[in-house]
């Protein structure tokens, strides 16, 4: 059976900053680390908003979630995208369109625009 | 669903602009503090930002015009101007702000997802006629 071989963290210089860390997790995952976690990011906040609604008020409104859920994951993909090497810019350009297609998504299907 | 009249679609394609204008300049301002141009940060191989790039400079070009117009102009004659001529440029707004979105959205799903082109031209051209029937709608009705 072949075993996976991958970098070990000492080639690295941690040294240089606490940002090293996940840069590293993301190179050894194939760059799939990054875009995994944005992913449970916004399917929690998403889920999370869904279930508060109904906890809440017994209505559930869904595109509201899914478009605060969406903004809130341009935001954390806009700041991760500065640090070199964890955001490729097409996950980027990604999240926004999904942000974009969420906004159409909750002002298409409000009453009360 | 909702009430699909003339009004409710309008406002919706307008929001969604602005909040894809400024979901935009948000990434483009953070990328510009910490070094990096607006194609480094933003453009990538399989969509191309370089279209809502062009119709948010014309669009800007376009209010500066008006602005121009408005300040050097004799003030009633701006009035008139713009009693005359508003009509046809709200209506060119609303036009460039329909098809931004369409530019964003089909040309990324177009590029990413890899459709078909005959799908992506099947479903604007669903868009289009939808939109069209409601100007239809909005002049027949009036709502």
């Amino acid at each position: 059976m072949n075993k996976i071989t991958f970098e070990l963290i000492t080639n690295r210089n941690v040294s240089a900053g606490l940002h090293i860390l996940p840069v590293y997790a993301n190179d050894i995952t194939g760059g799939l680390l990054m875009p995994l976690l944005l992913f449970a990011f916004w399917f929690i906040i998403a889920v999370g908003i869904y279930f508060a609604q109904y906890r809440q008020t017994g209505m559930v409104d869904f595109p509201v979630g899914l478009a605060v859920a969406s903004f809130l994951t341009v935001g954390l993909a806009v700041m991760l995208r500065v640090i070199p090497g964890l955001i490729s810019q097409t996950v980027l350009v990604i999240t926004i369109a999904i942000a974009i297609a969420s906004m159409m998504f909750l002002f298409f299907s409000n009453n009360k625009i | 669903m909702a009430d699909m009249s003339f009004k409710n679609i309008a406002i919706a394609f307008l929001l969604v602009s602005l909040f894809a204008i400024s979901i935009y300049n948000f990434a483009i301002g953070v990328g510009g503090e910490y070094g990096y141009s607006a194609d480094e940060f933003l453009s990538s191989d399989e969509i191309d930002f370089e279209s809502l790039d062009t119709q948010i400079r014309e669009t800007s070009e376009e209010a500066e015009s008006w602005q121009e117009k408005f300040r050097d102009d004799n003030v009633f004659v701006a009035l008139g101007t713009l009693v005359m001529f508003s009509l046809w440029g709200i209506a060119k707004l609303m036009w460039n702000s329909i098809n931004l979105i369409f530019e964003l959205l089909f040309g990324g799903i177009a590029g990413v997802i890899g459709i078909d082109p005959m799908v992506v031209g099947v479903i604007s051209a669903i868009l289009l006629i939808t939109i069209i029937f409601a100007i239809w709608r909005l002049l027949k009705v009036g709502e």
